[in-house]
């Protein structure tokens, strides 16, 4: 290939880059004519062609995946930081309390949305008091409200399914910690489907 | 109990939409088969800390990841080095992530950059080379296996072969290439980011980043003619 060093042009002036762009159509007028054009076309036409084999075969490669120790590693690390948040007491014993975590009772709150057809639960937050962010203190068993944002099926209808949401939050939540939920705010902020 | 609902457009649906299966919860729709989460969904929930969800980010992920890696690097151990980081990098920055539909620039960005501080390492301590015979060697084993695991090519010796080694000729090319122009090269032609996408990764302006991958281009096009 004729090509200038400093910019990747070709001897007869082109961008190589718009050449590339190109590669996949019939040539045009001045790349018929235009040995400059068709010496690149062509090197670049095999460099595609080498580039898309090695890329579909890299894809299914077993050597080119990680060992799976190194899963492991990460996760350990994720299990070591996890982020479990505030704390709430469910029961006071004589032998001490039982708590649970605000990251435990978010997936519990994720998992009774996920009996609800046509529902993906996404960022929950639990409150104490309407209004007030949540602080670093524990939560107050007896005024526990949460926001969910969910992704829905474009085929659901919106109020029956919110209806069905809360009651199973509700009865989930309380079912497996005692909590009543004072209030149970829902965001639908995406269609997942479309 | 009261509660409000609340619809709001986030503007973003689309973006992301690549569905990840979902095999362990024991929730009865997502028990049904074929049934999935979108990308979106996972990646608020990991954001969120839950760590079923950042776990198959890494199961969707960590292959791509490690691939770009070892095209950069030419070197296991570094790649999966590489992998690890980035998604221990991942677990920790995720609740500052402000849009979830960028995660997976995101996460290249942060592979691409650590690819590029090793091989800056490496030419400060240029020690840790690995021979190129110990590459073909791992390549020629490698290639021995996929000859026995796929049978289509197998059928045409004579084709695989050749294909084989133009496609090795590419990987030893790449490794003439400039880091920078490699990176960029990578992520556009065997990761498919656009050239918008590369220059907010990398930070630079859209015209250095055609320029590099021009430069890729050519270096890479040149080196094969003999192939031709």
């Amino acid at each position: 290939m004729a090509l200038n060093d400093d910019a990747p042009r070709l001897g007869c002036g082109r961008n190589l880059d718009d050449l590339w762009g190109t590669i996949d159509e019939p040539p045009t007028t001045h790349e018929l004519g235009c040995s400059d054009c068709q010496h690149a076309r062509s090197a670049l036409f095999n460099l595609a062609a080498v580039t898309e084999a090695m890329k579909e075969r890299d894809l299914t490669d077993p050597g080119l995946q990680p060992a799976g120790r190194i899963k492991e590693a990460i996760m350990m690390v994720a299990r070591a930081e996890i982020r479990r948040s505030r704390r709430t007491v469910l029961r006071e014993t004589p032998h001490g309390s039982i708590d649970i975590s605000e990251q435990a009772l978010n997936s519990l709150i994720r998992f009774a949305a996920s009996t609800v057809p046509g529902v993906h639960a996404r960022r929950c937050t639990i409150t104490t008091t309407e209004g007030k962010p949540s602080g670093t203190d524990t939560v107050d068993l007896s005024d526990v409200r949460m926001s969910l944002h969910v992704a829905l099926s474009s085929s659901v209808s919106i109020p029956p399914t919110m209806a069905v949401l809360r009651e199973r939050i509700g009865t989930i939540v309380h079912a497996q910690t005692a909590i009543s939920m004072q209030q149970i705010d829902v965001v639908v902020e995406d269609l997942y489907d479309l | 109990m009261g509660g409000r609902t609340t619809i709001s457009d986030s503007g973003e649906q689309g973006a992301v939409n690549a569905a990840v299966e979902v095999t362990p919860e024991p929730a009865p729709e997502e028990m049904s088969p074929g049934a999935s989460l979108d990308e979106v969904t996972i990646i608020v929930r990991a954001q969120d800390g839950d760590l079923h969800a950042f776990e198959m980010l890494i199961t969707t992920y960590q292959g791509s990841i490690f691939r770009l890696a070892y095209r950069m690097l030419n070197d296991r151990t570094d790649s999966e080095d590489i992998v690890q980081d980035t998604f221990i990098a991942a677990w920790r920055s995720l609740p500052n992530l402000s849009r979830p539909q960028t995660f997976r620039a995101w996460l290249y960005r942060t592979a691409t950059n650590k690819c590029l501080d090793t091989l800056r390492q490496r030419q400060r301590r240029p020690t840790t080379v690995v021979a190129s015979t110990d590459l073909d060697e791992q390549q020629h084993d490698r290639d021995a296996a996929r000859a026995v695991a796929s049978p289509a090519r197998a059928s045409d010796p004579a084709t695989a072969a050749e294909t084989e080694a133009q496609m090795r000729a590419l990987a030893e090319l790449l490794e003439t290439v400039p880091p920078e122009s490699k990176a960029c090269w990578l992520l556009r032609e065997v990761h498919d980011f656009s050239y918008g996408e590369i220059a907010h990764m990398m930070q630079l302006p859209l015209s250095t980043v055609r320029g590099r991958i021009a430069r890729a281009k050519r270096l890479l096009a040149e080196g094969m003619e003999p192939w031709r």
